[in-house]
């Protein structure tokens, strides 16, 4: 068993992505469960923040509504403490399945696997040097299984916390400039376009040089 | 790393010190051009490319959120929107940012552990190759089993060389057989073959004249009590290795215990069968010798009470004294099993209803030790080879 050095694609990446965590599923559902749920809330949960802070210091800046700014605060501060506990509940729902509990678990697949099979495959030299691989690649850098939940838990928190922030972030491009204005030109599509189109372009320019750097 | 590890492993403790080993480990930890040292190959790589795309991305990152700080800024000077909008813009961009930072350097960690992922799961999708029947095996209160090798032939998986050569055998009920022979004739293959831990390559193993592949696999397994040559015992608590099980019968695992000359060092434990051996799990485990270790396997064989047994050089272990009071014991310890003895001292298989030699994987010679001795074959070479030493001092 060695590595497939064929051209690695995204779609074969995800097919064996989402295998490997269906395995992770069954051995421990709620731990999947609980990494889920923790990292939508995670890269959610500070657009509240975000949200309320502009509407208190909009309201600051223009018509200083005692009524209107009280409310707010209260609104803030609730929201805030609905958040703390919110996180802590996932936090502790997340913590009694993962932790170092979850190297075990990860490992004890192939535990399993080993008692499970015939003894003339877990007597075979080609077996044993094929865990041994596993066990050299699990301990040099994470790599295969046994951590394949964390990265995924990344990339979930990465995924919402673009939703969350282009849910902000529309009103950005689409509230325009007074006519009458000097830079009304900033109305422009083509300009909103540029403007997108290079802000995209750095933000994908960086991690490219990254895992650029990782290759070697 | 190995060079550096070399001085904190116990193993290597001794003859490091003896032979001043740890002078070579110093040389080798002090070459520069080591993997992750000044010369080596991780700063090589750090000095160029890698470095250089390293730093280019985080710089790249730092540039994105001028940008959106002037466009934002512009947009709220052109009378766009408040105070108030420009911090949630300039907050949500930047983590829109950072979430597309993210998103893309995790799938380029997801791609590159894809090899990886593959290996996993191809070995956890290894299939069972072996024919598993479903056929119970008879419980007989009588232990009247048979076993028969019926034209066994075994070459072991990727290997040209038979280590089983017809193989013709019929175990009578409470019958004692030893099986002898030089290293590597075959008497654990076939002992191998036996459980059902391989399948033969030619020719059947019947039970009670039923192929033995038609039974349920674990109750095949369980018709047999076995001590390994090379057994291992796991760091449980001694009853549950007795018994191989967290619930056990405390009177049988003693009695069991007692039979096989371990008895008095039982009564010695702190815990007695609670005591938990060696210390991986509980520091205050207890370390038994390899002989004290041989006694306990016995009685795990014992406990687990099968109608057969097979023993692999039991008394390997055990010095002269314990080595008798096993051998005095044998019939009370077997029982009415029928019991396969595999050892290397020709004297301890005096006391076996019959003598099976293997030599190059096959029987030579089978019949009682009076009978063998006087043939000229196989067998009487071996005695006479071990013999000799005890003749000459005698003389």
């Amino acid at each position: 068993m060695s590595k497939n050095k064929d051209k690695i694609t995204y779609r074969r990446m995800a097919s064996k992505t989402i295998q490997g965590i269906k395995i992770l599923y069954k051995n421990s559902p709620h731990l999947v469960i609980s990494t889920i749920l923790g990292s939508i809330w995670t890269a959610l949960n500070p657009y509240i923040g975000i949200y309320m802070s502009a509407l208190i210091i909009t309201e600051l800046s223009g018509n200083r509504n005692r009524d209107r700014l009280t409310m707010l605060v209260l609104v803030t501060l609730a929201l805030a403490a609905a958040v703390a506990l919110i996180s802590g509940l996932l936090n502790k729902y997340k913590n009694t399945y993962g932790g170092m509990a979850n190297f075990f678990r990860g490992m004890g697949n192939y535990t399993k696997k080993q008692l499970d099979m015939d003894f003339a495959d877990a007597d075979s030299q080609n077996i044993k040097d094929a865990y041994s691989n596993i066990t050299q690649n699990v301990n040099s850098g994470g790599w295969g299984l046994v951590y394949l939940l964390s990265w995924v838990e990344d990339l979930i928190k990465g995924v919402f916390t673009i939703i969350g922030g282009v849910a902000l972030t529309v009103t950005l491009f689409t509230t325009r400039v007074p006519d009458g204005s000097s830079l009304a030109f900033l109305n422009n599509p083509i300009c909103i376009i540029l403007v997108v189109a290079v802000m995209i372009g750095v933000t994908l320019l960086a991690p490219m040089c990254s895992n650029k750097a990782s290759s070697y | 790393m190995y060079h550096g590890f070399l001085g904190t492993e116990d193993k290597y403790s001794l003859d490091v010190r003896m032979y001043n080993q740890h002078k070579m480990s110093e040389k080798y930890n002090c070459d520069k051009t080591g993997i992750f040292l000044s010369d080596g190959m991780f700063a090589h790589f750090a000095r160029r490319g890698m470095g250089a795309f390293s730093s280019l991305g985080s710089r790249i990152a730092t540039m994105f959120s001028g940008l959106a700080y002037v466009y934002v800024c512009l947009k709220a000077l052109g009378g766009a929107f408040g105070i108030g909008y420009v911090t949630q813009y300039v907050a949500a961009i930047t983590s829109v940012s950072g979430g597309l930072t993210q998103t893309l350097s995790t799938l380029g960690q997801l791609k590159a552990n894809t090899p990886f992922l593959e290996m996993s799961l191809e070995y956890l999708d290894i299939s069972h190759s072996m024919y598993k029947g479903s056929l119970t095996v008879e419980k007989r209160l009588d232990r009247d089993y048979e076993i028969e090798f019926r034209d066994v032939s075994f070459k072991y998986p990727g290997s040209d060389n038979y280590a089983l050569r017809h193989v013709n055998v019929k175990f009578r009920v409470g019958e004692r057989l030893a099986v002898v022979g030089e290293n590597g004739s075959g008497k654990t293959t076939f002992i191998l073959l036996l459980c059902r831990l391989y399948d033969p390559t030619e020719g059947e193993i019947l039970l009670n004249g039923i192929n033995i592949t038609k039974y349920n696999y674990r109750e095949y397994l369980d018709v047999f009590s076995v001590v390994f040559q090379d057994f291992k015992l796991p760091a449980f608590k001694l009853g549950e290795v007795v018994a191989s099980s967290m619930t056990y019968d405390k009177d049988k695992a003693t009695d069991c215990l007692v039979k096989t000359g371990f008895g008095d060092r039982l009564k010695e434990l702190p815990s007695g069968l609670e005591t938990t051996l060696y210390t991986e799990v509980d520091q205050n485990g207890v370390n038994v010798s390899g002989g004290e270790a041989q006694k306990i396997a016995l009685a795990r064989a014992l406990y687990k009470d099968s109608p057969f047994i097979v023993l692999d050089e039991p008394t390997a272990a055990l010095d002269p004294m314990a080595e008798a009071e096993i051998y005095s014991k044998f019939n009370d310890i077997v029982g009415d099993k029928t019991a396969i003895y595999i050892s290397h001292r020709l004297s301890s298989c005096r006391f076996c209803d019959e003598i099976a030699v293997f030599d190059h994987g096959s029987i030579v010679q089978k019949g009682s030790h009076d009978e063998l001795i006087s043939e000229t074959g196989k067998y009487s070479e071996l005695w006479n080879a071990q013999a000799q030493y005890y003749t000459k001092e005698e003389q």
